[in-house]
């Protein structure tokens, strides 16, 4: 019997998200980007709990300050090369709208981007909404995927 | 509001009154009509709702309330339908009936002489509703006031009418579930001017603020009249103006804009308040002004998600404070000093965990008035008379545990009305009493807490539950049962005791969710059980649920934790104690008897083989009558551990009921023991069953 308190909450989002910051990722030898508003914090690898019967590419479960958040290798989702573990590896922390946190292992953060509008290539043989590729950025000579990694991890844990 | 909807309501309400509806439908039905009555443009409409509302209140007690409910809704329905409709006559106050046990709805004919002060008859297990209530509504009314306010700075705001409407309409809606019909009036007749407003069709000026002001001060003041007496005598009439300020309140939103409204300053030594409370009354329970006592100032809402996340701050807290110990402790022998303010930190972060836990129980007795309601509900439906008895109220329980106790509660108190107890004529010839008892009792045994439901009723026949059984396949034909075992059959999926399906229980849903629902709160279910005696269900729930004792294990290279709860004891079998069955497995011999053993590196696909039961640790678990023998590698040892969730992502994972921090920051796994034992028990009935 409260009272309904909650104003319309501004959206966080502009309207095109490919417009937005980037980070940019290495997967084995590919480089991926998430977008900057469903990271929360990068840490470093950490003791990761294995956790029976779950989906094969979820690894298991990290202490991340009390709270238990599971890791997913993002390299068996997306089928790249399965490198040793370096001290570049590391784990991103995402909270993709509508879902809780999820730890991803990625082999290497490289940057934060923001792409132009013209390096970014949309078209619809490359930008699939359902398989979570939002479009491929040009940057310095290398292509980069941009992942809605919200949709690339529904289903996974 | 649409008034197109008042035949049907008008239809729904006869419906109701026909099949005996509960009370709260039948007042939801009349909000609604009253509601669409007053945006109808006879200027009578609300009255007659409102007549209607008393008359079906009196249908009971009153023989001739039933014409005049009827010569009311065919007034409604003809001011519906426009036609010219002159109520006069049906509003005439009603020749002074005996007064209805349960005030429904105020007088209607507004403006008459005082009605004597209505006392809310409280029903035993209301009292707490009304403390929420009271609590509640002053934080409404405190926002509205606010609200109120701030708007004679800013008229054009629509967010300030609209936090006002909402807290009336907050206020209205529990006052009239609890049928406190002052405020319900007062409250929707306040909320009809707001919405008025909210509309445009009334002026958000000086005069409106004023009345709405004084709403909001007649409300506070029947709020201060509802808490509890501090002399216990009987409370008079708390805001004498009511009445007059709700006609206002309507009159104004119909725009009339004379103000009908008196100042309605009154205060207690008026003529008219004294007229009309003749029994003059203690100064104490006389209406004083409305700062002096706020009821429940003590109390503080707290959202649980903080509570929560203090309960899991101060876990870890206890987590870093024995690793600082730990490592002091290795450091060599540290000095007294320090040693002196660790023993400190120990005792203030473990009492600490103490205040966050205690922060999180309530006393089990707001779960039990909600059964004694239940249990009057379930006794009118099968026409059994039955007297509630509740034992030890105050026991305290964890808050998500007492949520959680609801839906099976309210399944077993149901039950024993519905099944457990005879007929009344049943009971006569067995030579009992014929009002039959339920007795609702919560304690604490040995670090649980214990809550029976007991009846006093025919009793489980185990002879028919094992017929039962046999009957849906779910015994085999020649499997012998004890009367135990028998009894824990009516837990299994598919069983249900009732011969045919009533409309209480019996609906499919039977015990079996019953005690999911228990054992999700890691407690465990008990049948007690004699023929002709009754029945006592009992629950054991664990103190709290953030907190396990655990036995912690090392399988393969993980570390798992097994709720001490279930364990009965660990032992290294020898390898002539292990032996193979055909179709089960390993089993072990423990003192004459056969358990089935599961290899729990198997069970967890660790990837390595686990070792030999002779070669390992067996650790026996028990539960709901079942045994099994765990394999792992090592018991590493016993550790309280703070329970968490596998996280939203992971949400639940077959075998598992959670995770938990471990001493070194690492994760360990908790086992889901009664998964365990369900698949341990399969294995080993099956092949007899075959």
């Amino acid at each position: 019997m409260h009272p309904d308190h909650t104003a319309p909450e501004a959206s966080r989002r502009g309207p095109q998200r490919a417009e937005g910051k980037y980070l940019a990722l290495a997967l084995g030898e590919e480089e991926y980007g998430i977008p900057v508003l469903d990271v929360r914090e990068i840490v470093g690898l950490m003791p990761i709990t294995r956790v029976p019967n779950a989906s094969p590419n979820v690894l298991g479960v990290m202490n991340l300050r009390g709270k238990v958040v599971p890791v997913v290798d993002l390299r068996a989702r997306l089928g790249a090369q399965m490198l040793e573990a370096t001290r570049q590896t590391c784990i991103v922390v995402v909270k993709p709208e509508g879902s809780p946190l999820i730890g991803i292992l990625v082999d290497q953060v490289l940057e934060v981007m923001q792409p132009a509008e013209a390096d970014l290539d949309r078209s619809p043989s490359v930008a699939h909404a359902a398989l979570g590729v939002i479009a491929l950025a040009k940057s310095k000579g290398k292509v980069r995927v941009l992942l809605d990694i919200g949709t690339v991890l529904a289903g996974e844990v | 509001m649409s008034s197109k909807d008042i035949p049907q309501t008008l239809t729904d309400i006869e419906t109701a009154l026909v099949l005996d509806a509960p009370a709260e439908v039948l007042d939801a039905h009349f909000e609604r009509l009253l509601g669409l009555a007053l945006s109808l443009p006879h200027p009578d409409a609300g009255k007659v709702a409102a007549a209607l509302w008393q008359a079906a209140g009196e249908l009971a007690s009153d023989p001739s309330a039933q014409a005049r409910f009827e010569s009311l809704a065919s007034a409604l329905r003809s001011m519906h339908r426009g036609a010219p409709t002159d109520v006069s006559s049906l509003l005439a106050p009603p020749a002074p009936v005996s007064a209805p046990q349960r005030p429904i709805e105020s007088t209607p004919s507004v403006g008459s002489a005082e009605a004597p002060p209505e006392l809310p008859v409280f029903e035993a297990g209301e009292r707490a509703l009304i403390d929420e209530f009271i609590l509640e509504s002053t934080e409404c009314m405190d926002l509205a006031e606010q609200s109120m306010l701030a708007l004679e700075a800013a008229p054009h705001d629509p967010e300030l009418l609209n936090s006002t409407f909402r807290a009336f309409h907050s206020v209205k809606g529990v006052a009239g579930f609890l049928r406190l019909s002052q405020v319900t009036r007062l409250a929707h007749a306040v909320e009809t001017l707001l919405d008025r407003a909210r509309r445009g069709e009334v002026a958000p000026e000086r005069g409106f603020i004023d009345l709405v002001l004084q709403g909001i001060d007649c409300v506070r003041r029947l709020l201060t009249w509802l808490a509890p007496q501090a002399t216990g005598e009987a409370p008079t009439t708390p805001c004498p103006e009511t009445a007059t300020l709700a006609a206002a309140a309507e009159a104004y939103a119909a725009g009339q804009r004379a103000p009908a409204a008196q100042p309605a300053t009154v205060d207690a030594s008026t003529p008219s308040a004294s007229a009309a409370s003749p029994a003059s009354p203690a100064p104490a329970a006389s209406p004083v002004p409305e700062p002096q006592r706020r009821p429940a100032a003590t109390q503080v809402k707290v959202d649980t998600e903080k509570l929560d996340a203090l309960v899991d701050l101060v876990g870890e807290l206890l987590i870093a404070q024995s690793m600082v110990a730990e490592d002091a402790r290795l450091a060599g022998a540290p000095s007294t000093q320090a040693a002196r303010n660790l023993t400190q930190l120990a005792r203030i972060a473990r009492d600490l965990q103490r205040a966050a836990m205690s922060m999180r129980m309530v006393p089990v007795s707001g779960t039990f008035e909600k059964m004694v309601r239940v249990a009057r509900e379930a006794g009118k439906h099968t026409s059994k008379q039955v007297v509630v008895n509740t034992v030890g109220g105050d026991t305290e329980l964890d808050r998500t545990v007492t949520e959680l106790l609801h839906d099976p509660l309210v399944h077993m108190v149901r039950n024993a009305i519905d099944h457990g107890l005879e007929s009344t004529e049943q009971r006569r010839a067995a030579g009992k009493p014929e009002v039959g008892a339920l007795t609702l009792a919560a304690r604490h045994e040995g670090g649980q807490i214990v809550v029976e439901v007991r009846d006093d009723g025919r009793g489980l026949d185990p002879a028919k539950l094992i017929a039962r059984a046999r009957e849906r396949g779910l015994i085999g034909q020649n499997e012998a049962l004890t009367d135990a075992q028998a009894f824990q059959l009516i837990f299994l999926p598919g069983f249900s005791t009732a011969a045919q399906v009533t409309d209480l229980s019996g609906r499919g849903v039977g015990m079996d969710v019953v005690r999911t629902n228990v054992e999700r709160v890691r407690g465990r279910i008990e049948v007690e059980s004699r023929i002709g005696e009754g029945t006592t269900f009992r629950i054991r729930l664990p103190l709290t649920l953030a907190i396990i004792d655990g036995l912690l294990l090392r399988i393969g290279e993980e570390r798992y934790i097994l709720p001490t709860e279930w364990a009965r004891e660990a032992i290294r079998p020898k390898a002539d104690e292990v032996s193979y069955v055909f179709g089960v497995g390993d089993m072990v011999t423990v003192r004459g008897e056969l358990v089935p053993l599961r290899s729990m590196a198997e069970h967890l696909g660790a990837g390595v083989a686990g070792p030999r039961p002779e070669n390992g640790i067996v650790v026996l678990i028990e539960g709901g009558g079942r045994r099994c023998g765990l394999v792992v590698d090592e018991l590493l040892g016993r550790q309280e551990v703070v329970i968490k969730g596998l996280g939203d992502a992971l949400g639940q994972v077959p075998g598992l009921a959670g995770g938990a921090i471990l001493g070194d920051g690492r994760i360990g796994l908790i086992l889901d023991v009664r998964a365990l034992l369900d698949r341990a028990h399969r294995a080993a009935v099956l092949p007899t069953a075959a």
